[in-house]
């Protein structure tokens, strides 16, 4: 470790590896998109592919564009206890909030999403209704607690 | 022109090796990025709650983003991160500072674009009364918490733009570096043996990086675009 001339002569690093890893990342953000803007699973497959997809994404950026492929024992443990926290808080919090009264798995509803994908999407500018906002506004004010599910108060 | 003929990389002198002094700089970076993303993951701990409560209003602000747009900009994002690792590798195997330099302007180049369309994306919101606080309409009313779509959109502005705060964080840090490498300044020396500077930005930029990578999914493509019933 504390050898000078053994850094020295370290040997080339390559750039291949780099290539190869964009063009995976490349491949795997193409699949996560198409797969759920086309192909749509339905639930629970579609946020398991993108989540699954996600993770695949970022592991491949920490361990070969972030070199923690070739770091030392240290740096590994460090880099890993930052992300394996975040795993850990969200057991957790899903844990709890998933099981409270007036949430869909406690109640055992589906949400019923299907009007909130019929609404007209705004691509670009001047689609959608530009023209009726001050009608907009009054509307949404007192709307939704007619429709709130009946929670668990 | 190679890096030795400016002279040698620093060893700084609180340090015994240049082993010693990467290792102390990586590790450095590390507890820094760790912290990072207890930051972001408060953030991520907001939206999974809030959508957990109102799941229909988080569909519905989802679908107002433009998945295509989203899919384009996270491979100029990844584009970018490629050619930070160009400049660490210019460094790692002292190929001088004209390629280094040119890796960190690939790297400003492709982070650029990404703000442009950010840019435009935001504007969108702003013409189509989708800004939290500012002109908010619910973009649909016939769905149960349909005002709580205003939720969804202030933790996509919130989080988006913390994600490009760090970017344009980033971008000025680059501009010092190249600055550095361009007047050849002496801390500006990078080679095979004291790359840290450049490697330690690198794992910032690949991090930010990261979080858009979940980002995208989270607020453009998780529930976004069920099947049809």
């Amino acid at each position: 470790m504390s050898d000078n001339h053994h850094d020295d002569e370290h040997h080339e690093h390559s750039l291949k590896p780099h290539i190869f890893n964009l063009l995976a990342l490349f491949g795997l953000t193409t699949l996560t998109w198409f797969s759920a803007a086309y192909l749509k699973f339905g639930e629970p497959w579609d946020n398991l592919i993108a989540l699954g997809i996600a993770i695949t994404k970022a592991s491949l950026v920490i361990l070969i564009f972030m070199h923690v492929k070739e770091a030392t024992r240290l740096v590994k443990v460090c880099a890993f206890g930052g992300f394996f926290w975040i795993f850990l808080f969200f057991a957790y919090l899903v844990g709890d909030v998933l099981t409270r009264p007036g949430t869909t798995t406690y109640e055992g509803w589906q949400p019923d999403v299907r009007k909130a994908v019929e609404a007209p999407i705004h691509h670009g500018h001047g689609g959608g209704h530009e023209g009726g906002h001050g009608h907009g506004e009054g509307h949404g004010a007192g709307h939704g607690e007619d429709h709130g599910h009946g929670g668990g108060h | 022109m190679s890096s030795q003929a400016l002279g040698e990389s620093k060893l700084h002198h609180h340090f015994e090796t240049y082993e010693q002094q990467k290792e102390t700089s990586f590790l450095g970076m590390w507890l820094f990025l760790a912290q990072e993303v207890m930051f972001f993951g408060g953030a991520f701990a907001a939206y999974v709650n809030y959508r957990t409560l109102y799941p229909e209003a988080f569909v519905a602000g989802s679908q107002q983003l433009d998945t295509t747009i989203g899919f384009l900009n996270t491979l100029v994002l990844l584009c970018s991160s490629f050619t930070m690792v160009y400049a660490v590798w210019a460094a790692q195997n002292s190929k001088g500072p004209k390629k280094i330099a040119l890796g960190l302007y690939g790297t400003i180049f492709f982070g650029g674009i990404f703000l442009i369309v950010k840019y435009f994306e935001y504007g969108a919101k702003f013409a189509h009364h989708l800004v939290p606080g500012y002109n908010f309409i619910p973009p649909v009313q016939d769905i149960p918490h349909a005002e709580s779509t205003e939720i969804f959109f202030a933790l996509y502005f919130g989080m988006t733009g913390l994600h490009a705060l760090h970017m344009i964080v980033g971008m000025g840090i680059m501009a010092v570096m190249l600055f550095g490498l361009h007047t050849g300044k002496s801390w500006a020396i990078w080679d095979r043996k004291n790359h840290n500077f450049v490697e330690g930005f690198g794992l910032y930029w690949h991090f930010v990086d990261i979080v858009w990578i979940f980002l995208f999914p989270f607020l453009y493509l998780l529930g976004a675009h069920p099947p049809s019933f």
